[in-house]
């Protein structure tokens, strides 16, 4: 508990393990590198299985404890091990706005999220959106299977907050 | 402590390596006894794991649940640094019971070495399957954007080809516009006629289906106005056609009877396209014979009337029901000719009905035949070239921004 103002003594903390899951390749480490570190790099490095670090967000007076497990992409979620998935609080299916391959099995990625953890908030999320035009931009999302919420770039950090923010209240509320 | 130090001990057995660390904890999540491979713990024994390790944190809840059913968790490669010991562990969480407490081992496996090459495997692996689709998506783009480019460069092409085949036929029709003007009557030949004339002729489009026509016989005067059917360059092969007619009418056949004209033309139209049935044209004329002498007018009309003015009075003599051609009414046709005395400063009018038709106003209607005629009373008395400014100034303001709606022709006669 920490010590706060505003007529209020103690603030209520929560600890949240927020997901990440998605095709490789799609910006999940560099998205959760730009939240927490406010850091980019352009170098890919694949994750092989599990990266998770901690991130402090204080909404409604209340300090939410964001875990983020950055989990290792792969072609299908059913490939993740189910360890991973296990007490998570909200989850943040990313994909690549460039690469049409990681948007085409949203439908069924997340019928199978959502038979895992069911009743989780969840947002999508197409990233990389500094690498298209507006009008590229509109073409890619006529082409999307589902509507998506955000449309982010780890890069210069568009969206970046707001997303996991968002994704918090959604948590807490 | 004996009996967890026994606990870790039975557990050492297993997996008794430098590799694996173990960390036995309570209930509650407390520190109770680790080996210290990768990092020692003892400073933090009795306090909550929970307070140190994100990763236990985050999955509190999940520990908890563990009972005799599911007593164990796995997590496979696990890229978070053990305190001070970076690298990619294998985390096992057991629930175990002794002497009815419960107690939770967590193992950490360091599995780095063998990750290293997984890692390598699965980042080439990435790396190509990103690059591939990467390629594929920009040579399928390169393609469209080609195919894009050609279809455009055929869109220019076919534009370009049929702006010249327009601006030919344009060619074409302005060159008929002349021939069609050269045969229109000129003012001087009008002038034969002996009367004071205007010719008020604005076609829709370049060349006309409205045509005027003169000539002088003797003591006689003879004028026609007609309008073809359609407008544009059907109407004027009409207009050709037409004006042949009236001309066999009376130069072969020496017809000087404005009905016996009538029924000329008709004949002549009904020989001329006997032989097509879909050709159902034909023109509305009105036709003026003037005798200088007897100082009088015939007229007779074929859906064309005659408005004349005389003494400030507008009169109308309506023209037969039928146009001349179209339909064939091959025995029903009895068309009638009427004769006027007329005076000094009588104004007589012949005209197709393209003025009346033509839309505009706040409404966009037709201007309409009561408008006309009351705008032809009202400036009849006014010389020729004015009218003629005052139709043409009423007409423009009239049609606003529309298009014309028909070919006009208006000619008037002063005795």
């Amino acid at each position: 508990m920490l010590l706060f103002g505003h007529n209020k003594l103690f603030m209520q903390t929560i600890s949240k393990k927020v997901i990440l899951i998605g095709n490789f390749g799609v910006g999940k480490t560099s998205l959760t590198r730009q939240f927490v570190f406010q850091k980019f790099a352009d170098e890919y490095l694949t994750t092989l299985g599990v990266k998770i670090d901690k991130k402090v967000l204080i909404i409604n007076e209340i300090q939410a404890n964001l875990i983020i497990w950055d989990i290792a992409g792969e072609v299908s979620q059913t490939k993740v091990p189910k360890s991973y998935y296990l007490g998570a609080n909200g989850i943040i299916y990313v994909f690549d706005l460039t690469r049409p391959s990681t948007f085409k099995h949203i439908t069924e990625d997340l019928d199978y999220i959502k038979q895992v953890l069911p009743n989780v908030p969840y947002i999508i999320v197409g990233n990389k959106k500094d690498l298209l035009t507006e009008e590229q931009l509109q073409d890619t999302i006529a082409q999307l299977p589902l509507p998506c919420e955000y449309f982010t770039s780890a890069k210069t950090g568009e969206k970046v907050e707001e997303m996991f923010y968002d994704l918090t209240q959604k948590m807490i509320s | 402590m004996t009996e967890i130090q026994d606990i870790l001990l039975e557990y050492q057995q297993y997996y008794l390596s430098q590799w694996v660390q173990f960390v036995l904890l309570d209930q509650e999540g407390k520190i109770l006894d680790s080996n210290h491979s990768f990092a020692d713990l003892s400073h933090l024994y009795g306090q909550s794991i929970y307070l140190f390790n994100p990763f236990l944190e985050s999955i509190q809840s999940v520990i908890e649940a563990l009972d005799d059913h599911q007593s164990e968790l796995f997590f496979p490669r696990m890229e978070i640094p053990f305190w001070d010991k970076e690298g990619v562990f294998d985390y096992t969480i057991k629930r175990i019971r002794c002497n009815d407490q419960v107690f939770y081992i967590w193992t950490i496996e360091d599995n780095t070495a063998h990750n290293q090459y997984l890692s390598l495997v699965q980042q080439e692996r990435n790396d190509t399957y990103i690059q591939n689709e990467l390629l594929q998506l920009k040579t399928q783009n390169q393609i469209l954007k080609e195919e894009v480019e050609k279809q455009t460069a055929d869109i220019q092409a076919q534009k370009a080809l049929i702006e010249k085949q327009k601006e030919d036929i344009l060619d074409s029709i302005r060159y008929a516009q002349r021939i069609q003007n050269a045969i229109l009557p000129t003012q001087k030949k009008l002038t034969q006629v002996n009367f004071e004339t205007m010719i008020f002729y604005r076609p829709k489009d370049i060349v006309s289906g409205d045509f005027y026509w003169a000539t002088r016989i003797d003591n006689k005067a003879i004028v026609a106005v007609a309008d073809c059917t359609g407008h544009g360059v059907p109407g004027a092969f009409m207009s050709i056609v037409g004006q042949n007619m009236l001309q066999t009418a009376i130069n072969a056949q020496k017809i000087f009877s404005p009905k016996q004209m009538l029924e000329s033309l008709d004949t002549q139209m009904l020989q001329l396209f006997e032989n097509d049935d879909r050709v159902h044209d034909g023109m509305d004329i009105a036709i003026l014979a003037i005798d200088n002498q007897e100082n009088t007018i015939t007229f007779a009309g074929a859906k064309r009337p005659l408005y004349l003015i005389k003494g400030g009075s507008f009169q109308e003599i309506k023209g037969a029901p039928y146009a001349i051609g179209g339909h064939h009414i091959l025995h029903g046709k009895s068309f009638e000719e009427f004769t006027l005395q007329v005076q000094p400063n009588d104004v007589f009018y012949l005209c197709s009905d393209g003025y009346a038709d033509q839309f505009g106003g706040a409404e966009d209607k037709k201007f309409m035949l009561k408008n006309f005629k009351n705008l032809l009373l009202k400036i009849h008395h006014l010389p020729f070239d004015l009218q003629h400014d005052i139709l043409l100034d009423n007409l423009l303001a009239w049609q606003g921004e529309n298009k014309q709606t028909d070919d006009i022709l208006i000619v008037g006669l002063r005795f």
